[in-house]
């Protein structure tokens, strides 16, 4: 199954489109788009709100649903959906050291 | 170094007023994203996995202290209180607001900064050796030309819609730290027999997907032919350059479809014509004009031999390993240049904070004549400092986290910011370049392996130059997972190489104990300590570091 995401325009930060139109940080509020109809309207929509001045760049991805909710399948759009590099900052272990 | 006279003031001003208005007319919907898109990436702004990023110039590498401390304020005020040196000496915020650019941009201009010409298919920010105007095997400081240069290519109209970037870099030493051959135009000061000075120009160079090492075009043009001869060179690649593929469309593929010695001929019939021109010779009161910007600070008459530098090192054996290791030969006695590496194990290759920016600045101001140059591996330099004070400098550097003794060691990664901020990586490369520092984070170990460069790239757009590491990294995407391939034999000195490829790819998990294995298989290869790894590889080839990296398979 697919989802729709985008950058918000303001921020660049990514986005996904909700059942309710609207556009949510959350991958786990993204409306699943089950089939070609679907992916469709998510596309109509998504030129609209374009339009509208609220994203940029939209596009469809894989996602699948599990119990725990929707997640990416791609590592591109894990890092995405986190909001953040995966990088862990050890700024700490070497203080003191050369 | 250079200060803008009334006419760039102006220029910047100008520029930056005019974005603040394409901004407003994007949010009022009076521009659509599509005809906005190259209007910012004109002022550096693209938009990336996570944000907007902008790329700020920071030409031929230079800066003072009152830039640095606006940088550090931009990171503070605009963004998450970091930024990002890059391997074109440049810097990028990560996490702008559409809105805030031009406050941004606003911010740069009061300190003579902008962020023109860091994207587009334009004429790139010219890159200078980092040790310029200080190295002891320096023929000439190439950052007068650099300026007149970047000045040149500054909203240049013939050359605004080029088949593709552009990139230029320029050293003035034998000992390229430049990497001239790997760009589309490189350039080194050098003397000829008579005992002149003059350019060695070399075309077509590049990485990305077809890494080249460019040929020399003119082993030796008189000075004052620099710019119409660049003007020749760029033209002939505008009217021929493929503009049908943008993966054919760099002027390298234009010169190997031709051949060098055509090009070359193409490139002299083109600067016959222009030598007649008014634009025929670089203006002799304009160069002059901006040499005397870079006239040498006042540097004391010292003895080389410093003593408090010396018994410092005597009784503080970090010290010495650091001094050992991260500094380079001034050309004034009683003087160093000194290499900072922002590569410390743990922290993200390239990276500053606002804070450690503030320290780099003060130390600028306090211990180098106000002066820094961004390296195009992603350290920093402090370019005159007197070796009586290296002791203070050291101290100051270590309590901010700032003193690792590793530049040009293994752990002294060069890597783009790969998947984890980049719209175009396929694979991330900072948690690989962070596992392999904390692999080789040992004093002695890397006192032992010696010189080796280290680069990592996310994609095959090479931003992390892993085609000229001695060991390459690239990062690809096999079915959904991470793959990173190995390169070994690669170089951007003046006998620069391209690595080559050594074979299938290791996972992210496996990375670091495959590279681990090269290492090992040099030191079991070494005719001695003094044979680095580049020279060993050269000498004995790639096939006893294939049989260590697949040995296990």
């Amino acid at each position: 199954m697919k989802i729709m995401t985008a950058n918000r325009l303001l921020d660049g930060a990514v986005v996904y489109l909700t059942a309710n139109q609207e556009w949510s940080a959350h991958i786990g509020d993204a409306q699943l788009l089950a089939d070609q109809a679907a992916e469709n309207g998510a596309e109509m929509q998504a030129k609209r709100d374009v339009d509208r001045r609220l994203i940029v760049a939209p596009y469809t991805f894989a996602a699948e649903k599990k119990d725990e909710g929707i997640h990416a399948l791609s590592m591109r759009e894990k890092i995405r959906a986190a909001h953040e590099p995966t990088i862990i900052y050890d700024r700490g272990s070497w203080q003191g050291r050369i | 170094m250079y200060r803008y006279d009334e006419f760039d003031a102006t220029f910047v001003r100008e520029r930056v007023a005019q974005f603040r208005g394409q901004v407003e007319r994007r949010l009022n919907g009076t521009l659509t994203e599509d005809e906005f898109r190259p209007l910012r990436l004109k002022n550096g702004l693209y938009l990336q996995l996570h944000a907007y990023m902008l790329r700020v110039a920071v030409p031929y590498g230079v800066l003072s202290s009152r830039q640095m401390r606006k940088l550090a304020f931009i990171a503070r005020k605009f963004d998450r209180g970091y930024g990002h040196f890059t391997t074109r000496q440049n810097i990028q915020y990560n996490w702008p607001d559409l809105p805030d650019v031009p406050d941004i941009l606003m911010h740069l201009a009061e300190v003579e900064m902008h962020a023109l010409q860091t994207s587009g298919n334009c004429i790139r920010n010219v890159t200078a050796d980092h040790f310029a105007g200080a190295a002891a095997d320096e023929v000439e400081d190439p950052r007068p030309w650099a300026e007149l240069i970047r000045q040149y290519s500054s909203l240049h109209p013939e050359f605004s819609y080029l088949p593709r970037k552009f990139k230029i870099a320029i050293t003035g030493a034998p000992n390229d730290r430049a990497a001239i051959k790997l760009h589309d135009i490189g350039l080194r000061l050098l003397k000829n027999d008579k005992g002149e000075t003059g350019f060695e120009v070399i075309v077509g160079g590049g990485q990305g997907r077809t890494p080249i090492v460019g040929p020399v075009i003119q082993p030796f043009l008189p000075k004052e032919d620099l710019l119409p001869y660049l003007e020749a060179i760029i033209r002939v690649y505008n009217m021929m350059g493929r503009r049908d593929n943008i993966y054919k469309a760099r002027i390298k593929i234009l010169v190997q479809a031709l051949g060098a010695e055509e090009y070359r001929r193409l490139v002299e019939e083109e600067f016959a014509k222009i030598k007649q021109s008014p634009l025929g010779q670089v203006p002799p009161a304009e160069i002059e004009r901006i040499k005397r910007y870079f006239a040498p600070p006042a540097l004391a008459k010292l003895d080389d031999v410093s003593t408090i530098c010396d018994q410092a090192r005597a009784k503080d054996k970090a010290f010495d390993r650091w001094c050992e290791v991260n500094l380079a030969q001034h050309r004034v006695p009683g003087y160093a240049i000194v290499s900072i590496s922002l590569k410390m194990p743990g922290a993200v290759p390239g990276d500053a904070s606002a804070d450690q920016m503030d320290v780099l600045a003060d130390l600028a101001q306090n211990y180098s004549h106000d002066e820094l140059r961004v390296t195009h591996h992603q350290n920093i330099v402090l370019p005159h400092v007197q070796k009586d004070k290296l002791y203070e400098v050291y101290s100051i550097l270590r309590a901010h986290g700032l003193a690792s003794a590793n530049v040009g060691l293994v752990s002294d990664i060069i890597a783009c910011p790969g998947l984890d901020y980049c719209n175009l990586a396929n694979a991330r490369s900072i948690p690989v370049a962070q596992k392999i520092a904390k692999k080789f984070d040992d004093i002695e170990k890397l006192k032992e392996i010696g010189d080796l460069r280290l680069n990592i790239s996310g994609c095959i757009n090479a931003c992390g130059h892993h085609h000229v590491g001695h060991i390459g990294i690239l990062g690809v995407d096999k079915q959904g997972q991470e793959l990173y391939q190995v390169t070994l034999g690669g170089s951007s000195a003046l006998d620069a190489s391209v690595g080559k490829i050594m074979g299938p790819g290791f996972s992210s998990d496996e990375i670091a104990d495959a590279i681990e294995r090269v290492v090992d298989c040099y030191l079991g290869q070494r005719l001695d300590r003094q044979e680095r790894f580049i020279d060993c590889y050269r000498r004995i080839g790639p096939d006893p570091f294939k049989e260590a990296l697949y040995a296990h398979r």
